[in-house]
């Protein structure tokens, strides 16, 4: 059950982050950051995972707007008290993820694969 | 005294097992315990949550690490303003298997502070000093055969352009005739105390989930726990020593109904971090450095974290835009830290009806000060090692090429916006007798006959050095104790 509603929640607003910050990331390589995104916040101590998925909650119905990722843009450079964590709990992992596995990933996120 | 021949560990599928001695946790304080105790004659049982993953089968410092060795797959966070993020062991040789393998011995005025200011009887420095040794022989504890690794030299190199005291902390490590920094062994606990326990009659037992103790007045009889197969199963025991960590030990009494001063004096050593860029190539992915440099020490010290490309583009995070380029040259980028010893306290609170604690912590008006203090020193330290860009890990921090921009730094931190970590935790359960302990000055948990700590719990309060010397000498002293004043039973 929580490992569905983070796959509900948490992948479109990975998909959608990273899209704004790493928008040379390709598509693949988008999807396999969102299960990672994903795994993490299943992972996560009890308490945590709850509070995460309930801010996944609204930050989902963000992305779905047509200004979703104006939104997002915004919020990675105005961080929130709580959603702020969450973004940057999800851009971490993403960021480790990405340089990890494809260490000469250009900063915007391009030219790696 | 029964020599085994069987592998050393096995998953739990028995739905009972009796011991005579139970031992939850298998890291630095529950495998020296069961080294002890199995050499004296107990029939001990060794309960580890996580699996037992063989050394050189995972990249140190890795994603595949984190998610196979540390628990919730190395994203942890005690709640706070700011949040700290830390990160625990969860495997068979607990945090030995994945920490920097630095050791230090605890200092004689930290061991004569904590004698004094929590009435730990008959803690004698001698004894500790003579116990430091043995595990010193034990776990090889050695410096670097020859030159130690670039990011090591740029803390020596800048330390020494400041006149700043620093030194080379000593690792347990093997390392092979004629080896140098990247070729040592880490001596963790899979690799000493559990073979040792073994080889006196210890049982091993991986991924076995202990959910409470049964508890009857003032004893403690059986472990209700979850078994590999996500099966319910019983250990029954005459003793028990609570070994699960700084987290888990006092969550794990909370949940078994034993609440009174437990959990509530959670210490932490808080960092924050920077990276620093140079024109020569310095960047080891799979180690940390040796050197640390303790000018300032205890309050403020300074020392080197794992710099791969993926935790480089972390510490970069917080200032994607001004400072991501430097991702594309991480080879000559390294990852520094600056701790602090906190005067700040935290709490771990089971919740009834969730697997994990709640784990908070709150940062003193001292505690951000120092913050802020050890980022700009550390930042200074770099541009004296000859940094031609510095990094600080928080948003809004500036690019640092001078020793004139720090001032800026100064100005405009603040620990809301930095990525506060930690990863040494302990005192949830600390020893002594004054009212403020939650266990006696052996490890005894307060009220019960048969419960004991032997873990980073039991610390008194943060060491302000690598606690894990800490942790396994009171260890050692507390299970000699107990062997002194138990018998096995025949």
């Amino acid at each position: 059950m929580a490992a569905q509603t983070s796959r509900a929640f948490v992948r479109p607003f990975t998909q959608c982050l990273l899209g704004v910050d790493l928008p040379g990331l390709s598509s693949s390589q988008r999807d396999q950051v969102s299960e990672f995104a994903v795994f993490h916040v299943d992972e996560l101590p009890s308490v945590l995972r709850l509070g995460c998925n309930i801010i996944a909650v609204p930050m989902r119905g963000v992305v779905a707007l047509p200004i979703g990722s104006n939104v997002i843009a915004w919020l990675i450079r105005h961080p929130l008290p709580l959603v702020g964590e969450y973004v940057r709990m999800i851009r971490s992992l993403a960021y480790t993820y990405v340089w990890e596995h494809w260490p000469d990933t250009l900063p915007d996120g391009s030219g790696a694969e | 005294m029964t020599v085994h021949s069987a592998p050393i560990h096995s998953p739990a599928t028995e739905s009972l097992y009796d011991a005579e001695i139970l031992i939850i946790g298998s890291g630095a304080g529950g495998a020296t315990t069961a080294a002890l105790l199995s050499e004296a004659g107990f029939d001990v049982l060794v309960v580890e949550e996580g699996t037992w993953v063989e050394q050189g089968s995972v990249v140190p410092f890795s994603l595949d690490q984190m998610n196979q060795q540390y628990r919730s797959a190395g994203v942890t966070v005690a709640l706070g303003l700011p949040s700290i993020a830390y990160t625990e062991g969860r495997c068979a040789g607990g945090g030995t298997e994945v920490n920097s393998g630095l050791y230090r011995r605890p200092p004689a005025e930290l061991l004569e502070r904590w004698r004094t200011q929590y009435h730990i009887r008959d803690l004698d420095p001698d004894e500790m000093y003579a116990i430091a040794h043995e595990l010193e022989t034990a776990l090889n504890v050695t410096k670097v055969p020859g030159k130690v690794s670039a990011p090591s030299m740029v803390l020596h190199r800048g330390a020494e352009a400041l006149s700043w005291e620093n030194s080379e902390s000593p690792r347990w490590m093997k390392y092979p005739p004629g080896g140098n920094a990247a070729s040592g062994q880490r001596q963790s606990m899979t690799r000493t105390y559990l073979p040792r326990a073994h080889r006196a009659g210890a049982r091993i037992i991986t991924q076995c989930r202990v959910r409470k103790l049964a508890i009857n007045g003032t004893s403690a009889s059986e472990a209700l726990v979850v078994l590999a197969n996500g099966q319910p199963g019983r250990i029954r025991f005459r003793h028990v020593f609570v070994c699960g960590g700084a987290i888990h030990t006092p969550a794990l009494l909370q949940r078994s109904g034993l609440h009174e001063r437990i959990g509530d004096t959670l210490a932490v050593h808080p960092t924050v971090k920077l990276a620093a860029h140079f024109r020569e190539a310095i960047n080891v992915p799979d180690d940390v450095p040796v050197h640390q440099v303790k000018e300032f020490a205890p309050e403020i010290s300074f020392g080197g974290s794992a710099s791969n490309p993926g935790l480089v583009a972390m510490a970069l995070a917080d200032n994607w835009a001004e400072f991501g380029h430097a991702v594309n040259d991480w080879q000559r980028v390294s990852v520094y830290y600056a701790a602090i010893t906190s005067q700040g306290k935290g709490r771990v609170k089971a919740i009834p009806g969730m697997r994990d604690p709640l784990v908070t912590y709150h940062l003193t008006g001292r505690d951000k000060q120092l913050l802020r203090s050890g980022l700009s020193r550390l930042t200074l330290l770099m541009l004296a090692a000859g940094a031609d860009e510095v990094y600080p890990s928080y948003r809004g921090a500036p690019l640092v090429r001078t020793p004139g921009d720090i001032a800026n730094l100064q100005h405009s931190f603040a620990t809301t916006k930095a990525t506060v970590m930690t990863v040494h935790l302990c005192s949830t359960v600390p020893i002594g007798e004054h009212p403020r302990c939650a266990a006696n000055s052996f490890g005894q948990v307060r009220g019960m006959k048969n419960v004991w700590v032997n873990d980073a719990s039991m610390l008194p309060d943060a060491p302000g050095v690598n606690p894990q010397g800490s942790v396994q000498a009171f260890a050692v002293r507390n299970a000699r104790r107990f062997i002194e004043t138990n018998s096995p039973r025949g």
